[in-house]
């Protein structure tokens, strides 16, 4: 349903995407890792439009959307967090779904399904200012999910949070996924997370990719194991 | 909950006195300076509702105005409409006029573009008012153009201007608070979260720019069917600057800012005409100094006042509770 293809993405000398290729299957949780700074947000700017490729394609449900706007890549089904909480923070936690819901959407009520999925009635009215780190995170998904997306993208949601918060918050995510038929791709930082929540992953480095496969296929493969865990380490040393 | 009810009690309470004003002896002048109130605060609220709240730095709003006010004039001296259809019309005509040539390109500009292009396109008009002489009076201006109906006096015209003043703001305040409103405020708190929310800033712009020009062309309508005249020297720098005072002294970004801001500056103005060749050094003194004490404008001195009343309020009752 979702297809990256060749996407490469420079800011002057920089490189920070280079020939990027990956597909994503309908109702799948698709991991994306790598250390700081391979370009996985990058990606994700690229995918929601607010970054225009250096060269490549993106293409959605058969659309190539590799030159749509963030708004129109919006009301075509895909929604997206952000790393930093970025809920709006002088409206209350109902509004911020508002947002989502009439201009992603077009459809005011998907806010008030959406409030009652994720459990936020109780702050219902509360200024997204008040919320501590894991509410506002929620909102943030929220928002997004108002948006009556098919295919959400997470960029490192649960940093932050506490062990208590990451296993809530994964249920959530496996909800909206299993419940609601929503694709997801999540970038995430904790390996053993994701290897646990997804079936396939991206593994990027310095904005190549370095690995793309099951899941399961991770930690035994030797490049990961020297780029992504620290180099120096033998091949099991995954921890 | 206490302060939301000093305000709308207020707010009832300056509403009846304007309502009553006139039975209450107001001469001919002071009705006058009620009429120009009404006028430039809906020509301020809607340069405020494209500045403070929509983020379109806009300098040509006199502009809107004049072209809403000559095409009122020359509708109803050269052609006779009557003056119910004028203000819609001018209204209609500027929005079109206005949106087409000068929103559609400077919305693609940001920031200080935006302002210069508005600032030229408003700089235009008197040269082509100039060049159109035979209809639009040249320098000289229109003059007698009709009134509202015949025989209208003072009072008629400031019962029209005031209804049209509370209709303006209705219509300010359902936009500041529907969804064209929310997401103004959700691309100033995150910019990037909204438009990834679907929300598309150059169309929810135009809206604003179209219905604030529509609004101020109107106003344009209503000043000149109200006081008879319209001359190039509104687009002169002087009711230009005077205007961006009263949104700046009254708060930007705020509903009732400029309303307030208007009222000072009218009123000032007026007043001040006993200090002749001084009056404009005054306003800008006192603009100046209450800018200095409460950037915010008077909105700012009016939560400060209100916070230290409650303080008062607080240490009179705290030794009794």
């Amino acid at each position: 349903m979702f297809a990256v293809q060749d996407i490469s993405k420079s800011f002057g000398k920089l490189v920070a995407l280079s020939n990027v290729s990956f597909e994503v299957e309908e109702k799948e949780i698709f991991g994306i890792a790598g250390p700081n700074g391979a370009g996985k947000s990058t990606l994700f700017n690229v995918i929601s439009g607010i970054y225009a490729p250096t060269s490549g394609k993106i293409f959605f449900e058969g659309k190539d959307i590799t030159n749509a706007k963030p708004d129109q890549i919006c009301r075509l089904g895909i929604a997206r967090t952000f790393q930093i909480p970025t809920a709006f923070h002088t409206l209350s936690v109902y509004d911020n779904l508002r947002v989502g819901a009439i201009f992603g959407a077009r459809r005011p009520q998907s806010a008030d399904e959406v409030l009652e999925l994720l459990g936020l009635q109780e702050v219902r009215n509360r200024p997204a200012r008040n919320l501590d780190l894991y509410t506002t995170k929620l909102v943030m998904l929220g928002a997004a999910l108002a948006t009556d997306c098919k295919l959400l993208m997470l960029d490192e949601p649960m940093a932050g949070l506490s062990m208590v918060e990451i296993q809530n918050f994964l249920e959530i995510v496996q909800r909206i996924n299993q419940e609601k038929g929503i694709t997801i791709i999540i970038i995430e930082h904790l390996l053993d997370v994701l290897i646990s929540l997804t079936k396939r992953m991206l593994i990027l480095s310095d904005g190549q990719v370095l690995y793309l496969g099951a899941s399961s296929g991770v930690a035994e493969d030797r490049r990961v194991v020297e780029v992504y865990l620290g180099g120096k380490g033998g091949s099991h040393a995954h921890r | 909950m206490k302060n939301l009810n000093w305000k709308s009690l207020l707010s009832i309470v300056v509403i009846a006195f304007i309502l009553l004003y006139p039975w209450l002896g107001a001469s001919s002048y002071n009705k006058h300076l009620f009429i120009l109130f009404f006028i430039w605060s809906i020509v301020a609220a809607n340069w405020n509702l494209m500045m403070g709240y929509a983020g379109i730095n806009s300098l040509g709003n006199i502009g809107f105005m004049a072209i809403g006010g000559y095409t009122a004039g020359i509708l109803a001296k050269s052609f006779g409409v009557p003056a119910f259809l004028t203000v819609p019309l001018a209204g209609l005509v500027t929005s079109v006029i206005v949106t087409v040539a000068l929103g559609l390109p400077a919305l693609r500009l940001s920031g200080i573009y935006i302002a210069l292009l508005t600032l030229i396109f408003a700089d235009s008009l008197p040269s082509v008012l100039t060049q159109t002489r035979d209809i639009t009076g040249g320098a000289m201006g229109l003059h007698e153009i009709p009134p509202f109906y015949p025989g209208m006096d003072k009072t008629g015209a400031y019962y029209i201007c005031f209804v049209f003043f509370l209709i303006v703001l209705w219509i300010i305040y359902r936009v500041i608070h529907s969804s064209t409103g929310m997401a103004f405020i959700a691309l100033r708190d995150s910019e990037n979260f909204a438009y990834c929310l679907g929300v598309n800033k150059f169309k929810e712009r135009l809206k604003v720019f179209a219905l604030s020009s529509l609004l101020t062309g109107a106003a344009g309508a209503v000043y000149v069917h109200a006081l008879g005249d319209i001359s190039p020297t509104t687009l002169g720098i002087e009711p230009f600057l005077l205007t961006i005072a009263m949104i700046e002294l009254g708060g930007v970004g705020t509903f009732l800012g400029p309303i307030l801001g208007a009222f000072v500056i009218v009123f000032g103005n007026e007043f001040l005409r006993l200090a002749g060749t001084l009056r404009l050094t005054l306003l800008g003194a006192l603009i100046c100094t209450i800018i200095l004490f409460y950037p915010g404008g008077v909105i700012q001195f009016i939560t400060a006042l209100e916070h230290r009343v409650e303080a008062l309020l607080k240490r009179k009752t705290s030794p009794a509770a």
